[in-house]
């Protein structure tokens, strides 16, 4: 630093001549960037015209190659045809048929997956990259949801009352192999190739209905299940014990667990038999899970990445992607500027700020109107909501828990803070399916009615200090809570907005901001006053495990907020021995009305999701169902990026 | 005898250490001009309510209108300065208690402590020096009676309220408050109505700006405080007495030092439920000291072979009285210098805490901005929030180049 005060100004002077000089120089190479990008925008064109026709060679090749192993392929086929088989022939087509092969498809995800034991972790992440690595029984249809399409399986048959299903599995699948360490002796065992069998899918059964096995959110969809035995090598027979209308999607959303793996350690010796659901908790494997789908798990860096290459052994048609790669990024802005500089190929949900300047008020530089980036709208299958613990004093009347859901701007939040991109969720499911009744409309952003609703419940400001309370057990209770909200953006901004209405309201409200791990710890602890959280849908729905009374007592059981309501646990096992579509539409809808009258949740909006994507990435399409952004029928237009 | 001490001639016009470090560090007019710079951010910060508030001075409600216990007139601004309810933080409390107290405290202080005819210089001074110590301890006492009072009111919305007929109010120059959303104006640009725009809550920036000034304040200096009694502390244990005491501070500072500070930081913030500003002072303050107490320690290794020092030991004074009033005096000049930096560096940690986003949660710290510019493209947050981070910074910096060359004897001018 400069002793004097003249040396000091001419030093700024001279700093400031740098700074000018340097954006100059700025300038001047962006400009010369951007004749750059059109002569690599020039020369990439040449480059798809010899890629198409090179892939149109090699598809030639492909088929005539593949016509003399069809044999088997149409046995499979025909079953489809078979009057009694609950799988049609899918109407949607995954594959698409000009893909050009090649390339990393490089995306994101927002944290670390929680671990790869594909039974026991439930979150969406994991579920996705599942979707990837494994397969199931069957399907269900993209198009048509209402419908099963096979993968597992090529035929399943079930009797009149729905209590006995017949799967019979595909005989040429095999499992693929763990990615260890090839070169260490102990591993040998692994090396040998192993078909999926009857047998892996009976392991699965046993161990998604064993006590000692943690898989509470499926436990209470297979506990009706009578018996699963092999019939022979491919073929299971699933009984259950009372005829339920979630038999049907529980049996094909099975997928079989290899019982070749799970009941080995390391060196592959056999465990106990009676150990094995204890060990199957934690086993060594699911480091490097495996599965019989078209992607397999090659690796996970903690904190970094995780990575997918393509099964060469897989049965069906090689998708044309031959890497996914999940990038996890914490924070959506970095995520933007990776998919910007080209160091990421598709961004799952765009930020609702950056969706406003780079597409709503993008200008002619936006990257969206230059070309550099495409994007697309989906409405994703899910929704977000406050939950209000009602073993609290505080939430367990239904009076106040209404008149917080009064106090929600959702409207406003949406509009201005979502920037539109979102709808109000009108109650358990998702808002555009046919179980939603017709007559209940979301609750409107109403401060004097949630006033008025306070003051019913006997919560007054009597002590005038500006907040209400209510003298419970003789102690004066002040409104006074914490919610546990998703350390996000977005989340920060609505929550900020809703804690000033509440303070309007004369309500007390302080925000902790955690993340993910630390929140779903403190639900099974049930150590929250109020959290924000969020539900994926299922296009069939069943409401056991979110909603009936005993899930609000187990362990990791999806009821936190302890909703209680005997009509509703009535509707609920009612619902799920109805098979006729009508009778389940008006139970379904008087159970809307239920949850609405309680309000359990203040349900907020159903997420409308922008997805940004490199312009050499094809045939983006999105699903109605999840995974909406199921990447199979995706390619990249040169077969590399 | 008497006869005598009354003719005693004046003692002579020597210079303390303190004055000798002043005198010279006026002669460093961008340092000296920088330390007036951080007062000013210091007055900025206790005016705030003064400049922006969306409550007002004076409020008059004709019969009949609006609620019945807001009739007559009223000064609902001064009551809303102690509204826990409103202002959540006690670093606001503090701030806005100082409001009143510093100019009553200098009033006092230019009246009171007048030289008395026929004052000795040096009593004079001291006289000075023990009423502001006096004041500043009454003060605290005063601040920590308010603190505890927990004084609450109910939320008013002043602005709907003049707007209704007959009523009339004196709103301060900005009638925005750092806290109340506004869902109609997100995401503003600059304009007269908000000269920094809005933030994806519809707050206005500049009021946010303005209020962000406290806590970065607040933080660096309560920060360095804590860690700067620490340092102290255990550099001069470990300077003084040497041998085991010294290896086992010394091996704490390794250890110390081995962490990447930021990172422990960050660790130690993950394990709190809610951080609070507080949290983040004293993780700071904690995490901090170990430069402190490497320059402490050094010097007492120097001075504690000096003549004075051997001579109070022979002297037989005990240990305490030696540390505190012999050495320790020695010894802090570096302390002062590197505590002005390090008032910049908590600065800056905090910042950046807020910015990846573990800070408190609707704090409005500069930080805060920074992030939310990020997140919503704005580039007038970003600038701003930039600004006053890079001024305040460079003000401290340029202190401390100031004190550093003023306390060197070989600089002097």
């Amino acid at each position: 630093m400069p002793r004097t005060f003249k040396a000091t100004v001419a030093l700024i002077a001279v700093l400031g001549l740098v700074a000018l000089m340097a954006i100059i120089s700025i300038v001047m190479t962006h400009q010369n960037q951007k004749t750059l990008l059109q002569v690599q925008r020039d020369m990439q064109g040449v480059n798809n015209s010899m890629a198409r026709i090179q892939s149109q060679l090699e598809r030639g090749v492909a088929v005539a190659g593949h016509a003399t192993g069809t044999a088997s392929g149409d046995r499979f086929a025909d079953a489809l045809n078979d009057p009694d088989n609950l799988l049609s022939r899918p109407t949607d087509q995954l594959i698409h048929p000009e893909a050009v092969p090649g390339g990393t498809l490089r995306r994101a995800i927002g944290s670390d997956p929680a671990g790869f034991n594909w039974l026991t972790e439930n979150s969406v992440d994991v579920r996705e990259i599942q979707t990837y690595v494994h397969e199931y029984v069957a399907r269900l249809d993209f198009n048509d949801p209402d419908s099963y399409a096979p993968q597992l399986a090529y035929k399943v048959t079930a009797n009149e009352d729905r209590t006995e299903y017949i799967i019979h599995l595909r005989d040429d699948v095999y499992w693929q192999r763990p990615n260890v360490d090839t070169s260490d002796p102990r591993y040998e065992w692994l090396m040998e190739p192993r078909k999926m069998t009857a047998e892996d899918l009976v392991f699965f059964f046993d161990m998604a209905r064993h006590p000692e096995v943690e898989a509470a959110h499926i436990a209470n969809y297979v506990q009706d299940i009578d018996t699963v035995e092999a019939i022979d090598d491919y073929t299971v027979r699933v009984t259950w014990e009372r005829s339920l209308y979630h038999s049907e999607s529980t049996t094909l959303d099975a997928y079989p667990l290899p019982k070749w793996l799970f009941s080995r350690d390391r060196d592959g010796e056999l465990f106990d038999e009676d150990t094995i659901p204890n060990q199957f908790n934690n086993h060594w494997s699911v480091d490097t899970p495996i599965g019989v789908g078209p992607y397999r798990f090659v690796r996970f860096d903690a904190g970094n990445r995780v990575l997918l290459e393509r099964n060469e052994d897989y049965w069906g048609t090689p998708p044309p992607i031959d890497r996914i790669e999940y990038q996890i990024i914490r924070d959506p802005e970095q995520a933007f500027a990776r998919l910007l500089s080209g160091s990421l190929d598709f961004l799952y949900r765009m930020s609702e700020p950056r969706y406003r300047s780079e597409i709503v008020d993008g200008g002619a530089n936006s990257p969206f109107q230059t070309g550099e980036l495409e994007y697309g709208k989906v409405d994703a299958f899910a929704y977000f909501y406050i939950g209000w613990n009602a073993d609290k004093p505080l939430f367990e009347d239904r009076r106040v828990r209404t008149a917080m859901s009064y106090a929600l701007d959702k409207e406003g939040i949406i509009e201005n803070v979502f920037m539109g991109l979102g709808v109000p969720q009108p109650g358990p499911y998702y808002h555009d399916h046919p179980a939603n009744n017709p007559d209940i409309e979301p609750i409107p952003f109403d401060l004097d009615r949630a006033a008025e609703l306070l003051d019913e419940a006997g919560w007054v400001d009597t002590t005038g200090d500006g907040i209400r309370n209510k003298t419970i057990g003789g102690e004066v209770v002040p409104f006074r809570f914490t919610l546990v909200s998703y350390n996000r953006p977005t989340v920060r901004s609505w929550v900020a907005v809703y804690q000033e209405t509440l303070r309007e309201l004369g309500i007390d409200m302080r925000a902790d901001f955690v993340d993910w791990a630390l929140m779903q710890n403190r639900m099974e602890e049930k150590n929250f006053d109020a959290f924000t959280g969020g539900w994926g849908l299922g296009w069939s729905i069943d409401l056991y495990q979110i909603w009936h009374s005993s899930q609000a007592d187990i362990p990791r059981g999806s009821n936190r907020v302890g909703f209680r309501n005997d009509e509703a646990d009535d509707l609920i096992e009612t619902l799920r021995e109805t098979f006729d579509p009508d009778e389940r539409l008006a139970l379904l809808h008087r159970f809307h009305e239920i949850v609405h009258e309680e309000q359990p949740y203040a349900f907020f909006y159903a997420p409308r999701e922008v997805n940004a994507w490199n312009p050499s990435l094809k045939n983006v399409v999105f699903q109605r169902i999840r995974p909406q952004t199921y990447s199979l029928p995706w390619y990249f237009e040169d077969g590399s990026n | 005898m008497t006869e005598t001490s009354k003719k005693r001639p004046p003692s002579p016009e020597y210079q303390t250490y303190g004055e000798i470090v002043w005198g010279q560090f006026k002669k460093y007019p961008v340092s000296y001009y920088s330390l007036w710079g951080v007062v000013g951010l210091f007055i900025l910060a206790m005016v705030c309510p003064l400049i922006a508030l969306n409550v007002p001075f004076y409020l008059h409600v004709p019969e009949g209108v609006g609620p019945e216990r807001l009739q007559g007139t009223s000064y609902p601004w001064l009551m809303a300065l102690f509204d826990r309810n409103f202002f959540e933080s006690g670093v606001d409390i503090f701030f806005n208690f100082l409001l009143f107290y510093v100019p009553l405290v200098l009033l006092a202080f230019t009246f009171l402590t007048r030289q008395r005819p026929g004052e000795d210089k040096a009593k004079w001074k001291k006289r000075r020096m023990r009423f502001l110590g006096i004041a500043s301890v009454i003060g605290v006492g005063i601040f920590i009676f308010l603190y505890y009072q927990d004084f609450r009111q109910p939320y008013v919305n002043y602005k709907a309220l003049a707007e209704l007929d007959g009523v009339t109010a004196i709103f301060p120059f900005i009638d925005y408050s750092y806290r109340d959303v506004n869902l109609m104006a997100v995401m503003q640009g600059p304009s007269m109505e908000h000269f920094l725009g809005t933030d994806r809550e519809g707050r206005d920036v500049f009021t946010r700006l303005l209020y962000g000034t406290r806590i970065s304040l607040t933080i660096g200096v309560v920060a360095v405080s804590i860690y700067t009694a620490i340092g102290l502390f255990l550099g001069s244990l470990a300077g003084f007495f040497g041998g085991r005491v010294d290896t086992i501070v010394l091996r704490l500072i390794e250890i110390m030092m081995c962490f990447p500070v930021l990172f422990l930081i960050l660790t130690l913030v993950g394990f709190l439920d809610e951080p609070s500003i507080f949290h983040i002072m004293l993780i700071i303050g904690l995490t901090g000291w170990t430069g402190i107490a490497r320059l402490v320690r050094g010097e007492f290794l120097r001075l504690r072979n000096q003549d004075f020092v051997q001579a109070a030991i022979a002297l037989g004074f005990d240990r305490a009285r030696i540390i505190f009033r012999h050495v320790m005096p020695n010894a802090v000049q570096p302390v002062f210098v590197a505590a002005t930096f390090g008032v910049a560096g908590a600065i800056l940690i905090e910042a950046t805490l807020s910015f990846l986003g573990v800070g408190p949660a609707n704090a409005p710290s500069w930080g805060q901005i920074l992030t939310t510019g990020r997140n919503t493209q704005q580039m007038s947050l970003i600038l701003s929030a930039g600004f006053a981070i890079f001024v305040t910074i460079s003000l401290l910096n340029l202190i401390g180049e100031g004190l550093r060359d003023a306390t060197d004897p070989k600089m002097r001018k």
